[in-house]
């Protein structure tokens, strides 16, 4: 497996241009704020599954469903096996359905939600959406630091590893257990002395550029709030407050 | 804004009393524990029913990671700034589980009151555990007790379930917060971290 591949910005953002991808961050942060804030108060699983499939649309007109399918098909077997595990404690199939769809149509709403986010905002767009939102400059360029380098670490990681499978040490699971050394002195200490260099090297790289804490950087690309996301927000917000009519109303489906 | 270190002599940059050197640092070792995260998560939470069994998967392995960082940075903060990126990381760009996020800033905020209220600063053997002991307390804590507030069974999290969750996961971060104060220790023998 490849460990740089597993964990690239590829398992996350999706680089399209939609207009869910062009739309600002804040907004779509207000949205996944707003969505998992109203599945708590929406009661009636109709209207639960009516905010799910919105967000599946959402997600499809940002041409990022196919990818999502593959991370909501952990938490479909997540689901199934909880089910399963509850109709064999009752022996009760329909109750154990019953009891665990508004807590799975909630988690799916929180997830998928997450996910659409997730996956049309670039790193960089949300650091910047951050920044305007008086996140501290200093820590910004910690998030940078930690977004940057999550796959070169994994890759670290790998190649220690290989490393010391070419010495001829090959510990499985039982080996590591009973002597831990193995997974300490091979691979813990060897990644954080890399983790020292690598962040003495950043460090230095970025005082010797005149680097001063991030404040008042300034940005070729500016994100700012649009007539579409005044809009999209606008239209959310009327959809959400219908939701919440029909489900405190007397328009329960069930 | 600049700062003569009392360890080099060079002038460093400081937000608060944190250099460029250890935001750079704190970095990286939040990019550590995501890494490992997300094999836990991958590994263990797809294939249990309980929620809290990635709480309890990962207390040990993320708590070394975070106590040899916070022997390096020994400044109280730094538990603060790892939860306040990891909660943004995890609760917003993977796994994008928005309770993360307000879970893992608690949980370091809480961490780093006690060690200031007890120890004044990290660096010895005892602030180390005991502060990973209670990230992992209340960051499981508010995780379980989200997923009940959400409508999860209580047949399967309850009250008494969530304490013992909280309990193995505390002595789990705390048994990670030794090993790596350990760890820290061989580190600083060897040259490799600076007191």
């Amino acid at each position: 497996m490849n460990m740089e591949n597993a964990f690239s910005y590829n398992t996350s953002y999706v680089g399209e241009d939609s207009p869910v991808h062009r739309m600002d961050p804040r907004i779509k942060l207000g949205l996944v704020l707003g969505t998992t804030l109203l599945s708590v108060f929406l009661q009636n699983v109709a209207w639960l599954v009516t905010l799910v499939v919105m967000l599946l649309a959402l997600s499809a007109i940002s041409g990022t469903l196919k990818k999502m399918t593959k991370f909501l098909g952990l938490f479909f077997l997540f689901a199934v096996l909880t089910v399963a595990i509850m109709t064999l404690l009752t022996r009760n199939f329909i109750y154990s359905l019953e009891y665990f769809s508004p807590f799975f149509l909630r988690f799916g709403v929180m997830v998928t939600a997450g996910m659409l986010f997730a996956f049309t905002t670039s790193p960089n767009h949300l650091s910047q959406a951050l920044q305007k939102m008086y996140f501290p400059a200093p820590l910004s360029f910690t998030l940078t630091v930690t977004l940057r380098y999550i796959p070169t670490l994994a890759n670290e990681a790998e190649t220690i590893f290989n490393a010391l499978r070419l010495r001829g040490v090959y510990p499985s699971n039982w080996d590591v257990i009973r002597k831990p050394s193995y997974l300490y002195r091979g691979m813990i200490i060897p990644l954080f002395i890399r983790i020292l260099k690598l962040s003495d090297e950043i460090a230095i790289a970025a005082e010797s550029r005149a680097f001063n804490g991030g404040n008042g950087r300034s940005s070729l690309k500016n994100i700012k709030i649009g007539r579409n996301d005044l809009f999209f927000s606008l239209t959310m917000i009327m959809f959400c407050f219908v939701l919440m009519v029909m489900d405190k109303g007397t328009f329960s489906l069930i | 804004m600049f700062k003569k270190t009392s360890n080099t002599g060079k002038w460093m940059v400081h937000f608060g009393n944190f250099t460029t050197r250890d935001l750079a640092f704190i970095g990286m070792i939040v990019a550590l524990m995501f890494i490992i995260e997300m094999v836990i998560m991958l590994g263990v939470a797809a294939i249990t029913p309980f929620p809290g069994a990635k709480s309890i998967g990962q207390a040990f392995f993320i708590s070394i990671i975070i106590a040899v960082g916070l022997a390096k940075v020994t400044k109280v903060g730094t538990f603060t700034i790892i939860g306040i990126i990891m909660g943004v990381v995890a609760g917003l760009i993977m796994p994008a589980f928005l309770p993360l996020l307000p879970a893992a800033i608690l949980g370091g905020l809480a961490a780093d009151t006690v060690t200031k209220i007890f120890y004044g600063r990290y660096g010895s053997r005892n602030s180390l555990v005991v502060a990973c002991g209670v990230n992992q307390m209340v960051e499981t804590l508010l995780i379980l007790t989200i997923m009940v507030v959400f409508g999860f069974s209580t047949e399967i999290i309850n009250p008494i379930m969530i304490l013992i969750t909280a309990i193995l996961a505390t002595v789990l971060g705390a048994a990670g917060g030794l090993i790596g104060s350990k760890i820290a220790t061989e580190l600083q023998s060897a040259g490799a971290i600076g007191n």
